[in-house]
């Protein structure tokens, strides 16, 4: 008499493949959330690092007028009236600037945009500085004063747009 | 004849077991590297506020090359600044250079921050998190006339 | 004869026995609360991460919200921290000139969340007009005039607080 055992319709081996797919669908669903907060927080130290970039051009124009404007002091020590005409020669033609008059005393606004292109987006830095009128033992950063050092980016644009030949946007 | 027995085969059930035992571990895995991407980008947003003070402590510095060239601030798992020890998680490396002769009111600022000990499953240690250059300024440089 | 009697009655029946079925179903009981534990533990654990980061994603808009914001209106007279009328705690206020008109930009904490209203300058800002940015559980900035720089805190209970700290640069 030969005797065959048969197993009971394998719901042992039902159960555990169910229970392999919700845990690979978990386990899928964890690392794809994690993956994307771990691109957010790298966008956010990217953008980060971009204001610095713009931030350290800023400061080496800040430097370059500062030398100017020791260089325009040196200069003018004897007659100090000529100082902003000594700094306009020094500035030369690359810098924008107005001169402005208020109260009877006179200032140079000088500004700057600095610009960086990044993924075909870009990134301004506008500075604007404020030269004023030097006493006799006025200091270079008392007469060279920051109005403006904003950083601005062009509007967010959606484009879905897409080409009737070629698919892509 | 055959007697028609039918029975509920004990192999099957261990067999299955065995097989989820070895998926699972695969599994489990991936779980773990789910939580260790999420610490990292913790860490990542830490690493840029952290060294954002530091930098803008630099900002209107006196003499920075001067006063140090080369530091080390350790932090503990919680991102809090503390003493070099057992305990010290995170470290932020800072270089600051004089950027030229002919520029010396400038200096270049240099900042690391690393994690000193591996994350779980990983071997490297001192993983570098976020790294930073930027320029500061001498306040004093224009000092005088 | 007797005893053939009782050898039939305990001989298996069709080849089962109750106690071999019961035996067998409460391996398969086991079997299956031990699958059901394993995959509510899978569910919490993705639960718990899912939590963690969106915790972690409102303090992050929020910080860098509030740095960016300051990093845009880094202008002499821009920016300024003052008490908001709603709440009375600190708040960031961006002045700006649009189409001829002054206007101030109120940035401020209220009920759980971090807001912002756009009003005339003179105007002060109320919850009609605002709009939420962040959920945290706290907000905190001062402003060091002497040193020109803005201190953030923005946290959330029992997860992670954010300190941020940004020097502005205008006079």
């Amino acid at each position: 008499m030969k005797i065959k055992l048969r197993s009971q319709n394998g719901s042992s081996t039902i159960l555990i493949s169910l229970l392999l797919v919700t845990l690979v669908v978990f386990a899928l669903l964890s690392i794809t959330t994690s993956a994307s907060e771990l691109r957010l927080s790298q966008k956010n130290a990217s953008n980060n690092k971009t204001y610095y970039m713009l931030d350290s051009e800023g400061k080496r124009f800040l430097y370059d007028v500062k030398s100017k404007i020791n260089d325009a002091l040196s200069i003018s020590r004897d007659r100090p009236e000529s100082f902003f005409d000594n700094l306009d020669i020094l500035l030369g033609d690359n810098i924008i600037r107005s001169f402005n008059f208020d109260d009877g005393f006179m200032s140079i606004t000088i500004e700057r945009t600095i610009i960086l292109e990044e993924n075909s987006r870009r990134k301004y830095l506008e500075i604007r500085l404020l030269i004023s009128q030097p006493a006799s033992d006025s200091k270079i950063n008392e007469i060279c004063s920051i109005i403006e050092w904003r950083l601005w980016q062009e509007p967010f644009e959606l484009n879905n747009t897409v080409d009737l030949w070629e698919g892509i946007p | 004849m055959r007697s028609g027995k039918k029975g509920f085969t004990l192999i099957e059930m261990i067999i299955s077991v065995g097989v989820l035992a070895v998926l699972a571990v695969g599994i489990i895995r991936l779980f773990i590297a789910s939580e260790v991407t999420h610490k990292k980008a913790i860490d990542i947003d830490r690493a840029v506020l952290e060294t954002n003070a530091i930098i803008e402590e630099f900002q209107e510095i006196i003499n920075p090359s001067e006063k140090a060239s080369r530091f080390t601030i350790y932090y503990d798992n919680n991102w809090e600044r503390s003493v070099k020890d057992s305990d010290s998680m995170y470290a932020v490396y800072g270089d600051i250079v004089m950027l030229s002769e002919d520029q010396g009111g400038l200096s270049h600022l240099d900042l690391r921050a690393v994690r000193l000990k591996p994350y779980p499953l990983e071997k490297s240690e001192e993983y570098e998190i976020y790294n930073i250059s930027v320029i500061v300024e001498d306040m004093s440089y224009w000092g005088e006339n | 004869m007797k005893e053939v009697h009782s050898k039939v009655i305990f001989k298996q029946n069709n080849g089962r026995a109750l106690i071999e079925t019961l035996s067998a179903m409460l391996l398969l009981i086991l079997l299956g609360a031990g699958c059901f534990s394993l995959s509510v533990s899978s569910f919490g654990a993705y639960q718990r991460l899912n939590d963690a980061k969106e915790k972690s994603t409102e303090l992050r808009v929020a910080s860098s919200f509030i740095t960016t914001k300051i990093r845009q209106n880094d202008i002499t007279g821009g920016i300024d921290v003052k008490p908001e009328p709603i709440t009375g705690n600190n708040a960031l206020v961006i002045y700006e000139n649009l189409d001829g008109e002054s206007y101030a930009t109120w940035i401020y904490y209220s009920a759980g969340y971090l807001m912002e209203a756009l009003v005339l300058e003179h105007e002060e800002p109320s919850l009609d007009v605002s709009q939420k940015i962040a959920k945290v559980d706290d907000f905190k900035i001062e402003y060091n005039l002497d040193e020109q720089k803005i201190s953030t805190t923005v946290g959330i209970n029992g997860f992670n607080s954010y300190k941020s700290t940004v020097k502005v640069r205008s006079k």
